[in-house]
């Protein structure tokens, strides 16, 4: 077989599949790899996690792996576009029939790419039979699911004549299109080497008397199903005659519940047997057990009543073994020997087959002769080639052009209408990055393809639903965050963005970020407070369970913080936020740790993580430091007259917000203008205070009656959680605005960035840049200590100066020009192009 | 005719995928509630499940059933896109060749 120029993509993923994997059909996608590696043709395992590739890695030596990414589609997706006519790549649905039914089968990807799909058909015994194996009428539903995507593929490739019969008839599709390839046997199915003696292996397998006697053993590798037949084995058994019964053992494997066990030991009763002296019942067995089984065993045989291909009969020919089956479904087809088959439905036809094939020479000859026939046909280099020749006769079902993947990325996080201020900003975010990199707006088969968000809203501690989020760009679709690697695949994005911050609207991105990580696709942190305190305690709260808060809060400590953290908090409440920010405590380090990269707003912030995670002894991934976007230039109004003495704060009111110091330093101020000539006075006489935003509980009582205290209770209001506009008119009447915050850990403000755009000059500690280049006068803002004495200096300044208060509203209007949303998007674009995709999985972790 | 095709065709990918985007995250945002519930009941309060005795099972059992319907949405979407996706890529194909057609006359 010579190698084609476009490999074959094969669906590796049930290789790990929760029940698939030890199952047949993991079995076949590692002995399809394998098959197609003996034969040398060109292919591409998609594996969609380390644990897969581990698992090829160890099962098939030189399989072609890769990433089930958009990058790794695309590649396939250049190299057969080059090639003129143009030939869509073949891709090798495995798990298209598996039961329970899969979701994402043919992910997006190659639909997106217009490869040509066709499905490994097994069998349809479950729709065939579904009163007994779709039980439950959800489970049935599901499974009709699969006929009408069946019918959109372009072909089939069935493991037996018989299969691709009943799926023809069952699922309505057109039997030329199904071709059949079979199926293979392990290599590790093989006789006995020299020298090697097999009972030596079965000690916990066969009862001690038969061990020792080695009796010819009858082996049946059967399941509880009706359909296996297994107690129309025993019955024949029960009709054998009883000297053959003494010289020979009925070894029944078969993983077992209970109740099986009991329903065929009362039928071995009926047939006046005796369980464990005339038949075992092995239960699940291990590979190397059930080989030495087959390799000692006089005849195996295999009564099922309908089977898509029937491996055990190969499996035990592989080991030299002969054997017998039944005359119907696939069997006669695996073993294709008349004299080798009986009627299953005939328990008597079932015993004569067994007496023949272990007492009758000849017989046993023309047995063996048609078990070494079967193993030299189904092997997997013939039926990997079969597939390829079959594939290429078939061709697509239909014509087209090639198709076009744009980059595909996903933000997670809070957006406009979740109680962070993060939500605001990623609606802007994504917003910008779609109008920037979207082309037209057109999605699949766009002839510009450029980025193709989706957006994953994190409603957490949040009553709005996902539907009454503003994501506002129209070619972006909106999930809720927890949908992320569970219903919509991580693994159809060249990268993830989550955004982080450390309160409670965070918590579904925290854990999306954890399960694509496991996926191995990137996942771009983006940082906006180096802490998941608030985060973390936030969910602890909120279980209703304090031992059970206690656990996580400690669990976390124990994955995040140092031991001489830990120790800090000993005999302190865990579950206080406050506590925990006051003994360094971020809680961020054992998610920062499995990020492809970091992106933060300020130096500081990325020293912090530069600590954290060097505490941990991890590595640290590559870090962005980007300043926070300006919004769109908010007030066009140049005059100072009309911002006379407002005085703002905007933002989540808490005590870590410092009120108390911005009302110790309005009243000093006011005692300041006071004192100074008529406009001072005037100035101070209509100074006020306006706190925009929501108010942690609690919180009001605690300003309003230090406002009382000073007498100002006539000059503070509390809005409260205001509307867009309402905001807007509120920064656009504002004179100077002061935000102050304790325990930074060298995050950026939204809000501060809103003031800018605003063009109120703000007051603020947290020393970040308001631009990549920095600026004059720090782009707007002034920078003052936690002192209320220097804060009331600048505050009066700014309320009476106008040169400084224009010339530092002019610094921050020009610092938001320079960078808004759409430097932001650019930057982020190219980051995440530049970080790129981690390479294919190599052979061994 | 083909001006009003060229009309349509647009219109109808639009409101069509849209439709489907939509449908897809509304089932989406079912099955994770589910999940979610399935997660807290089964992970998180052994109270909880001390305290459901013979409810609990009755409950996991709806859940569960929740579960398969809301992966049978979600499947039926898969299915409906990916028909939407093959016609389009089929109309493609048609209106070039069309294209070619009216070039060589």
């Amino acid at each position: 077989m010579t190698a084609r120029p476009v490999p074959v993509l094969v669906d590796a993923r049930p290789v790990d599949h929760p029940t698939a994997r030890h199952r047949g059909i993991g079995r076949y996608v590692t002995g399809l790899l394998s098959g197609l590696v003996t034969a040398d043709i060109e292919h591409v395992a998609l594996v969609g996690s380390r644990t897969e590739a581990d698992v090829l890695a160890e099962a098939v030596p030189g399989a072609s792996l890769d990433w089930w990414r958009p990058a790794t589609i695309r590649r396939v997706l250049d190299r057969a576009s080059s090639s003129s006519p143009w030939m869509p790549p073949w891709y090798v649905a495995t798990q298209a029939m598996l039961h329970p039914v899969t979701l994402d089968p043919i992910p997006r990807l190659i639909t997106q790419a217009r490869f040509a799909v066709a499905a490994v058909m097994y069998d349809v015994i479950p729709h065939r039979y579904p009163e007994r194996y779709l039980v439950d009428p959800a489970a049935r539903r599901l499974a009709e699911v699969r006929a009408p995507l069946v019918r959109t593929m372009d072909a089939m490739v069935a493991i037996s004549e018989f299969a691709a019969d009943t799926a023809s008839d069952v699922l309505n599709v057109d039997r030329d299109r199904i071709a059949v390839i079979g199926a293979g046997v392990e290599t590790w199915f093989s006789p006995a080497p020299e020298g090697h003696d097999p009972w030596s292996r079965l000690g916990d397998v066969v009862p001690g008397d038969v061990l020792a006697s080695r009796r010819g053993l009858v082996v049946a590798v059967t399941g509880g199903d009706e359909r296996k037949n297994t107690e129309g084995l025993i019955r024949a058994w029960g009709r054998l005659d009883a000297d053959l019964r003494d010289r020979h053992h009925l070894v029944v494997v078969a993983a077992l519940a209970p109740a099986v066990r009991d329903r065929w030991t009362h039928v071995a009763h009926e047939s006046g047997m005796e369980v464990g002296r005339e038949i075992t019942f092995t239960g699940g067995i291990s590979d190397e057990a059930l080989v030495a089984l087959l390799r000692v065993a006089r005849v195996a045989v295999m009564p099922s009543l309908e089977e898509g291909f029937g491996l055990p009969v190969l499996e035990a020919v592989a080991c030299g073994t002969p054997a017998i089956c039944s005359r119907v479904s696939s069997l006669p087809e695996v073993l294709a020997e008349p004299a080798a088959t009986f009627d299953p439905h005939r328990p008597d036809a079932i015993a004569a087959a067994i007496q023949a094939a272990c007492e009758d020479p000849p017989h046993r000859e023309r047995l063996v002769e048609a078990g070494r026939r079967a193993a030299e046909r189904w092997r997997w280099d013939r039926v990997a080639s079969d597939m390829v020749e079959a594939l290429h006769r078939l061709g697509p079902r239909h014509w087209s052009h090639p198709g076009a993947l744009s980059r595909r990325m996903a933000l997670v996080g809070p957006f406009e209408g979740s109680g962070s201020g993060i939500g605001t900003y990623d609606t802007e975010f994504a917003r910008a990055l779609g109008a920037d990199h979207t082309g037209d707006g057109d999605r699949a088969g766009d002839d510009h393809p450029g980025i193709e968000l989706d957006a994953f809203v994190d409603t957490s501690a949040s009553p709005l639903p996902v539907r009454d989020t503003e994501t506002a760009t129209p070619p972006t679709r909106r999930f809720p965050a927890g949908a992320l690697a569970r219903s919509i695949p991580a693994h159809g994005y060249d990268a993830v963005i989550v955004a982080v911050g450390s309160s409670s609207h965070h918590l579904a991105s925290v854990a999306a970020a954890r399960r694509v990580m496991r996926t191995g696709v990137p996942v771009h942190l983006w940082i906006h407070e180096a802490s998941l305190v608030g985060a973390e305690v936030g969910l602890a709260h909120r279980s209703g369970s304090e031992p059970w808060a206690r656990c996580h809060v400690s669990a976390a400590l124990e994955a995040n913080e140092t031991p001489q953290t830990r120790a800090r908090l000993e005999g302190r409440d865990i579950l206080d936020a406050e506590t925990l920010h006051a003994a360094g405590v971020t809680l961020i380090g054992d998610l920062a740790r499995g990020a492809a990269s970091l992106i933060v707003s300020s130096p500081d912030a990325a020293r912090v993580l530069e600590r954290t995670l060097g505490d941990l002894g991890a590595k640290v991934p590559p870090i962005l430091i980007l300043p926070l976007a300006h919004p769109d230039r908010l007030d066009d109004d140049d005059s100072a007259t009309r911002r006379v003495a407002r005085v703002v704060t905007v933002g989540w009111l808490a005590p870590n917000k410092a009120p108390e110091l911005v009302l110790d330093a309005f009243s000093k101020s006011l005692e300041i203008l006071a004192a100074g000539d008529e406009r001072a006075r005037q100035i101070a006489a209509h100074a006020d205070v306006v706190v925009v935003g929501p108010v942690q509980p609690g919180q009001d009582a605690v300003v309003m009656s230090q406002a009382r205290t000073l007498g100002l209770e006539d000059r503070i209001r509390l809005t409260g959680r205001v509307d867009r506009d309402t905001y807007r008119d509120l920064l656009a009447t504002a004179r100077v605005a002061i935000q102050l915050r304790r325990d930074a850990t060298g995050q950026a403000s939204a809000a501060i960035a809103d003031l800018v755009a605003a063009g109120v000059p703000t007051l603020t500690n947290l020393d970040v840049a308001s631009t990549p280049d920095g600026g004059d006068l720090n782009g707007g803002r002034i920078l003052v200590p936690l002192d209320a004495t220097v804060i009331a200096s600048q505050m009066t300044r700014l309320l009476l100066d106008d040169d400084l208060w224009t010339r530092t509203r002019q610094a921050g209007l020009a610092a938001a020009s320079s960078w808004g949303f759409a430097h932001v998007a650019t930057a982020v674009a190219n980051w995440v192009d530049d970080i790129g995709v981690p390479p294919a999985p190599a052979l061994s972790s | 005719m083909g001006t009003v095709k060229n009309l349509l065709r647009p219109l109808y990918r639009r409101t069509t995928i849209a439709r489907v985007s939509a449908l897809e995250a509304d089932l989406a945002q079912t099955r994770q509630l589910v999940a979610e519930m399935h997660r807290v009941l089964m992970e998180l309060n052994h109270e909880i499940r001390g305290g459901g005795e013979q409810v609990l099972p009755l409950f996991l059992g709806a859940a569960d059933r929740l579960r398969l319907d809301a992966d049978t949405a979600i499947a039926a979407t898969e299915v409906i896109e990916r028909q939407l996706a093959l016609l389009d890529a089929r109309l493609e194909h048609f209106e070039t060749l069309a294209a070619g057609t009216n070039a060589a006359q």
